[in-house]
């Protein structure tokens, strides 16, 4: 599903990531974890095509119509149209436009893009609504501006509906914990485990092991100065969280 | 020329405020008459010793000034000023020859002691070289010769038109020229001294280099000059202090300062002011009328202005940066305490002309009794100042219910690649806050400061350490009959 | 409700306590209006303007909401002035909207005279070519506990030129003033050209006042968030001009004079 080969990258003239290694096939949850400052932001960063940081060698291949192609030159939006989504660690607060609204350019674009009908505000209206209700958000919500004004678990959880609603078949979840208490983290769990398929993938990014009690993944990465150091089951996330970072790093 | 005793002593109005600053020192001056002509001009360019091109270049001055109106759009009133009421030049009389330490009167090393700024070899501050000015000239320089070792030039303006004449024909003038306004074209006209200085390329000035300005001799005007010049890749941190005698009528202070930052420089430079201002019914105190500019011309230059104004009885400063060269960063702190009848009109104007030139504006203004204190700032983004950023906050504190608080700020955005962002709010001092602190166990002095601090934290810790703990204490002294 | 008509001025009467349902409609170009609404009087108006001065009486308890649209060509100037006096517990909301024109000028003058009054004051110019306009405001508290939001936005495409210049003044008997504004403007022209100056004088110590300025251009980080959800950016740019005008536009409380400002600003 997504295959990075060797990919260097940097932001502002620093190296953040030397020569980064990862497979992911469909059906797979893979946990991707390290200490703060190993790069962690800047891997889902440039997967999502963020403008400010630049790919120096590599390549990142993403299944477009069962062939692996490399996505680098492609806009973010693009990516995103063609089943990429990153679920953002800071979510961005766009005052004045309503939540409902941006679902749905989102959602259209991606179907117009595979030549899918579009749908309108009302049809829109009663599918968003059977979204939030998995992750038990208040009807309100949408009528409000994009993450104005939401608390920490309420930007989560609208990271998690944007997911439901426009259906990835891969997907990075930036440390979707951060910030969440046990209940909220409970419910954007759960979220994200009832869109887990056979056909889509993951990868989770987190700091803690915590959120891996609630996400089980197949594969458990460790990343350190921008490269993967270590790769085990779903035991090395456990092993982590006894023994700290310091043992893989010497 | 006259000759004048000046044998006033401390007017007994000054008691109330207890403005420490206020003594007079008893010293033979050479004073010129009262008023201002062609003849007084010649007579300061004499007594300085100037080449012909400075004399010139002050009488052009004086011509144009003669043209101009006095400015007073500032939000504050005063009387006229009667600019033939004035001495233009005052200076202690020398008991020999040229400058040498032991040759100055020694009341007015005295002065300096007592201001907490010793001028001789064994007691002089270590780390800060001092430029000492009394009245209209220079009585002292202290580790000139430190400095020269790194070739950095230290040195009264008056010597420096007379030993490096082709930096001050080049650069005098070029940031403020004297048809900028009516009190740089006044000063541009008489200015009788202040400090040089020149950091040559790749110099980072070991040193803070301080100039310490004392109006003494009554009718007398200080026209200070400063010239700071930071060559290629240098860096210098200057600071400026400045007190008078506590007098019933006002004197006036017209100063001009230039910086100039060449590729990759960084000035900052530092002002507490705390000039006579005034007792609490408005009588005496120094008018300051100081045009201050730096220009940042070459490339990846900065310049840094932090000032804390807390006397004279009228401010109108405005510390600018004119950002020419690309990359390029004006900053500028500042605190402004009014109290009594005082009137503050302060604040900056940041000119970006280069590409991704970048400015921060920070302005306290705290204003308590009956007076004024307004921050008037320009922000101005050229067209060709591609990716600009500026950042303003203005705060402003009332402490009492017979004072003003005013904020004028004016951006103007040429291009569509920039980003100005200008924020302000104003707070209050109350009684019950001073009432809350105490009840925990602070004293008033405390808790005012405790208050005072916390708003003014930005900017003092752009002070270097010994002088943010004297404007501290300076503040603190201020308002403590102000607070309730 | 009476109408009236003398010298030339329109004079608008609501009477004590009573509450028009229909929205009043100015007439338009060069109008001089005195609309007066006594105490308890609700009322809502709009019109479309080019030259005009309209005077506003708000006594005790009345609420007034006012939509004013100055449409003028490109080439065209015009200058309208606005002025409120405010008695206890009144309440003004303001909208004034311009595309420009050559000179587009609007002068507003609130005095928020009596205790508890509260004040509304928004505006949006949407300019483009090399059209201008400015707004000035100018609010003055001289009543305690009295309260003014200002809310002004521009957008400037092209050459256009939009000048702000607001003043809020707070005298001394107005203790528990809460005066708030902000004007934010979103450069999208290369040539575009913005002037801010947002004042405030204050007199009273016991007050809460602040004033922000903005100017700026598209957030990148906004574009990116939207791309990330399939968005083209011509399509995020559009969407987020959208919610720059809908932040401001929500300060219109009636709804219909919202729809108004929609069909204004066309498609």
């Amino acid at each position: 599903m997504l295959k990075i080969t060797d990919l260097y990258a940097s932001v502002a003239g620093n190296h953040i990531l030397k020569g980064l290694n990862l497979s992911v096939n469909a059906g797979e949850v893979h946990a991707v974890m390290g200490p703060n400052g190993s790069g962690k932001s800047t891997f889902s960063k440039v997967i999502a095509g963020h403008p400010q940081y630049t790919v120096d060698n590599g390549k990142v291949e993403l299944e477009i119509n069962g062939q692996m192609t490399d996505i680098t030159p492609m806009t973010p939006d693009a990516r995103a149209r063609e089943g990429f989504f990153l679920a953002f660690q800071y979510p961005v607060e766009i005052p004045g436009v309503p939540t409902s609204e941006f679902l749905r350019a989102s959602y259209n674009a991606v179907c117009r893009h595979h030549g899918l009908e579009e749908m309108d505000p009302i049809d829109f209206d009663g599918f968003i609504r059977a979204k939030m209700k998995i992750l038990q958000m208040d009807d309100k919500y949408i009528d409000r501006a994009v993450n104005v004004d939401f608390s920490g678990g309420e930007k989560k959880r609208n990271e998690i509906l944007q997911m439901a609603v426009l259906n990835p078949r891969m997907a990075i979840l930036d440390e979707t914990d951060s910030g969440l208490d046990v209940d909220s983290m409970k419910i954007v769990a759960h979220g994200v485990n009832t869109l887990r398929t056979k056909r889509n993938a993951m990868i989770v990014i987190t700091h803690y092991q915590r959120l891996l009690n609630y996400i089980k993944p197949d594969i458990v990465h460790i990343l350190y100065d921008g490269r993967i150091i270590k790769t085990g089951g779903p035991d090395l996330a456990l092993e982590v969280e006894n023994k700290g970072y310091d043992w893989l790093i010497k | 020329m006259a000759e004048d005793d000046d044998k006033q002593k401390k007017s007994p109005a000054a008691a109330p405020d207890a403005y420490k600053y206020g003594f007079v020192t008893d010293v033979e001056t050479d004073t010129a008459p009262k008023g201002l002509n062609e003849g007084i001009i010649t007579f300061i360019s004499d007594k300085k010793g100037e080449p012909v091109f400075m004399r010139q270049r002050r009488l052009e001055a004086f011509h144009h000034w003669r043209g101009m109106k006095e400015p007073h759009w500032a939000n504050f009133h005063y009387d006229p000023i009667d600019y033939q009421d004035i001495r233009y030049y005052s200076a202690p009389r020398k008991k020999g020859g040229l400058s040498s330490m032991e040759e100055v009167d020694q009341e007015v090393v005295k002065t300096f002691e007592k201001l907490g700024i010793p001028l001789g070899e064994q007691k002089r501050l270590a780390g800060v070289a001092v430029d000492a000015v009394f009245d209209s000239v220079s009585v002292g320089t202290t580790h000139q010769k430190d400095l020269e070792k790194l070739g950095i030039i230290f040195c009264p303006i008056s010597e420096a038109v007379r030993t490096h004449p082709h930096l001050i024909e080049k650069y005098l003038g070029s940031v403020v020229p004297y048809t900028d306004n009516f009190f740089a074209a006044l000063n541009a006209a008489v200015f009788t001294d202040g400090s040089f200085c020149y950091i040559p390329p790749g110099v980072r000035c070991p040193m803070e280099l301080s100039t310490y300005f004392r109006i003494n001799a009554k009718d007398t005007g200080q026209f200070e000059r400063t010239l700071i010049i930071a060559d290629k890749g240098s860096y210098v941190s200057y600071l400026e202090g400045c007190t008078a005698p506590v007098r019933d009528e006002n004197q006036l202070h017209a100063a001009v300062v230039e910086l100039i930052a060449l590729d990759n420089a960084e000035i900052k430079y530092s002002t507490v002011q705390n000039w006579y201002a005034g007792d609490k019914n408005g009588k005496g105190g120094i008018y300051n009328f100081v045009t201050k500019r730096g220009k940042c011309a070459g490339h990846h230059a900065k310049i840094s202005w932090t000032q804390v104004e807390a006397g004279s009885a009228i401010t109108w400063k405005y510390p600018s940066c004119i950002l020419m060269g690309d990359h390029t960063v004006g900053e500028f702190y500042s605190v402004a305490l009014t109290n009594n009848c005082m009137a503050a009109d302060t604040g900056t104007k940041m000119i970006h002309i280069g590409k991704n030139t970048r400015s921060t504006i920070i302005s306290k203004g705290i204003s308590s009794d009956r007076s004024h204190n307004s921050y008037r700032g320009l922000v101005k983004i050229m067209p060709g100042a591609r990716n600009a950023r500026n950042f303003s906050q203005c705060d402003s504190m009332l402490v009492g219910n017979n004072c003003s608080a005013n904020t004028f700020p004016d951006i103007q955005v040429h291009n569509n690649s920039s980003t100005v962002e200008h924020e302000a709010t104003t707070s209050r001092i109350s009684a019950e806050q001073i009432f809350y602190l105490q009840s925990r166990g602070l004293n008033k002095e405390e808790a005012v400061a405790l208050v005072i601090n916390g708003f003014c934290k930005e900017v003092f810790k752009t002070l270097p350490l010994e002088f943010a703990v004297e404007a501290v204490r300076l503040l603190e002294m201020k308002l403590e009959n102000s607070v309730g | 409700m009476t109408y009236e008509s003398a010298d030339n001025r329109l004079i608008i009467h609501i009477p004590r306590g009573t509450k028009p349902t229909d929205v009043i409609r100015l007439p338009d170009h060069g109008a001089a209006a005195l609309i007066h609404l006594e105490a308890g009087a609700e009322a809502v108006a709009t019109g479309v303007l080019s030259n005009s001065a309209i005077e506003v009486i708000l006594e005790d308890g009345a609420k007034f909401e006012l939509l004013r649209v100055a449409e003028e060509g490109p080439g065209g100037s015009c200058e309208s002035t606005l002025t409120v006096r405010q008695s206890r517990d009144s309440v003004l909301r303001s909208f004034y909207l311009t595309r420009g024109g050559r000179m587009v000028k609007d002068n507003l003058y609130v005095t928020v005279n009596g205790e508890g009054a509260a004040s509304f004051i928004n505006g949006l110019h949407v300019l483009s070519g090399d059209s201008q306009a400015e707004s000035r405001t100018h609010i003055e508290h001289t009543a305690p506990s009295t309260t003014s939001h200002q809310l002004y936005k521009s957008i400037v495409r092209d050459k256009a030129h939009s000048i702000f210049f607001g003043r809020i003044l707070v005298r001394r008997e107005a203790q528990l003033t809460q005066a708030y504004q902000l004007n934010k403007n979103l450069i999208l022209g290369p040539e575009g050209r913005v002037n801010t100056k947002p004042q405030l004088e204050i007199f009273a110590d016991d007050v809460k006042c602040s004033h922000g300025a903005a100017i700026g251009q598209m957030d990148e980080d906004q574009i990116f968030y939207l791309q990330a959800r399939g968005i083209d950016r011509e399509a995020a740019a559009s969407l987020l001009v959208q919610g720059f005008i809908q932040d401001v536009l929500s300060q219109i409380s009636h709804t219909a004079l919202r729809a108004e400002v929609g069909r204004h600003l066309g498609p």
